[in-house]
């Protein structure tokens, strides 16, 4: 899938690039897990920019939720950002927007991470 | 063929409280807004046109019964769950006006919620009735026996004085009963599940209850969207929310909203019936979880629409 990553601040920021279903959840995964995994060696957050993302299926939606376990005996916090209305929705319907914190702009989530 | 639902609750058969009665009708009475009705028939029709299904009626509260008719003569019935004693009821008095008394049972599983209402079954009494059992378990004779025992009922089940017959099924095997073609998928479940794909006068209904969808492996869903292929009726378990199912819920084997439209749209089948309710969640909550499910079908459709539908006792859906 398209990918792109940035760093700043020693936070990793990943720009996933397109809907995640399950033609393309698995490759999902195995980016973001690493990332979570990057953000804890250089410890920082790890901040998803959904941006380019117009949807998400269940298995879009599993795959965060492996991050957030993978994160959860590290230092890392996930912050989510970027999101078209479809994607807070989904966020909603499921029950992920309880689970991960969302911010309304890359600065807002960059300014959270500077504040802890 | 008509799809009739006995028993839509999960785990537990739950009773509405005065409370939420005392909600219904103060809904009622602000809808209303002291409006004069001309007569009783003005009264129905106000109240099955204006009110939102929450104030008017109720999801209800027993577990797992859903019967297929029309298909033939026989009765098709998938699991006793506590709704099974009222379709007990009616189906006498469908036999009583000639239908025949057989009478067949696919299994979802054996968990208490599923069997309980077997032993309240009016049907099994009759000497001239013919019971059969389908299921993937090869225990089900045993746990009906079982919760008949002395320490737990006061009616052995060989008091009982129907015919019965128990038939294990295997997955990927097709059986004929009544009128119906059957295929049955093993699911994931504690002591394992079996969802049923029934084929019957050029229509198919899928029965998937308490199943647990492991979405990393890729190979069980393609199965699950296999047997949901084109399928006119999927009732499906959508008991939990995604976020609770992958998280505290894990492995308690259920499935939830999100799920079940995902594989539905894959599937490309034409209708979902959530099933298996939640036994805290009151009418409200499950409007709300409907009406969220229609929303996020609408949200993910690429092709034809999928309708959610929210079953209820009481609930018949026409194929």
């Amino acid at each position: 899938m398209n990918w792109t990553k940035d760093i700043r601040q020693g936070n990793i920021i990943v720009f996933p690039g397109e809907p995640v279903d399950h033609e393309n959840a698995e490759d999902f995964e195995s980016r973001l897990i690493p990332s979570v995994k990057e953000a804890s060696r250089s410890g920082g957050s790890l901040i998803i920019d959904f941006h380019d993302v117009d949807y998400m299926t269940s298995v879009g939606l599993r795959a965060l939720m492996m991050a957030a376990k993978e994160a959860e005996p590290t230092s890392v916090k996930i912050l989510v950002t970027g999101m078209n209305e479809t994607m807070r929705e989904i966020f909603h319907i499921s029950g992920f927007e309880k689970l991960f914190v969302i911010h309304e702009s890359l600065e807002s989530a960059l300014d959270a991470t500077a504040a802890t | 063929m008509l799809v009739r639902f006995w028993g839509t609750r999960g785990s537990l058969p739950t009773a509405m409280r005065s409370s939420e009665v005392r909600g219904k009708l103060i809904g009622a009475l602000k809808a209303a807004n002291g409006r004069h009705f001309q007569s009783d028939t003005d009264i129905g029709d106000f109240v099955d046109n204006e009110l939102d299904f929450p104030i008017r009626a109720t999801y209800g509260g027993a577990s797992s019964c859903v019967e297929l008719d029309g298909a033939s003569d026989e009765y098709l019935v998938c699991d006793m769950g506590s709704g099974l004693r009222e379709f007990g009821l009616d189906a006498i008095r469908r036999s009583r006006d000639g239908r025949g008394k057989t009478y067949n049972f696919f299994m979802s599983h054996l968990h208490w919620d599923h069997i309980m209402g077997f032993p309240f079954f009016v049907p099994a009494f009759d000497p001239d009735v013919t019971i059969r059992i389908f299921g993937g378990h090869k225990t089900i004779e045993q746990a009906l026996r079982r919760q008949q025992e002395k320490i737990s009922f006061p009616v052995p089940f060989d008091f009982l004085k129907a015919r019965f017959e128990f038939t294990t099924l295997v997955p990927g095997e097709m059986a004929e009963v009544a009128g119906c073609r059957v295929e049955l998928i093993r699911q994931h479940h504690d002591n394992d599940s079996y969802g049923y794909r029934f084929s019957c006068n050029g229509k198919s209904v899928v029965y998937s209850t308490d199943s647990e969808h492991k979405l990393e492996d890729r190979i069980s869903i393609q199965r699950f969207v296999e047997i949901f292929r084109d399928a006119d009726l999927v009732v499906m378990d959508t008991m939990y929310s995604l976020a609770d199912a992958m998280s505290m819920k894990a492995d308690w084997g259920h499935s939830s909203n999100v799920v079940a439209v995902d594989l539905c749209h894959r599937a490309k089948a034409k209708r979902l019936a959530m099933f298996h309710h939640e036994p805290i969640f009151d009418d409200n909550t499950i409007r709300k979880i409907h009406l969220d499910t229609i929303r996020y079908e609408e949200l993910m459709r690429k092709e034809s629409a999928l309708e959610v539908l929210c079953a209820y006792d009481g609930f018949e859906v026409p194929l």
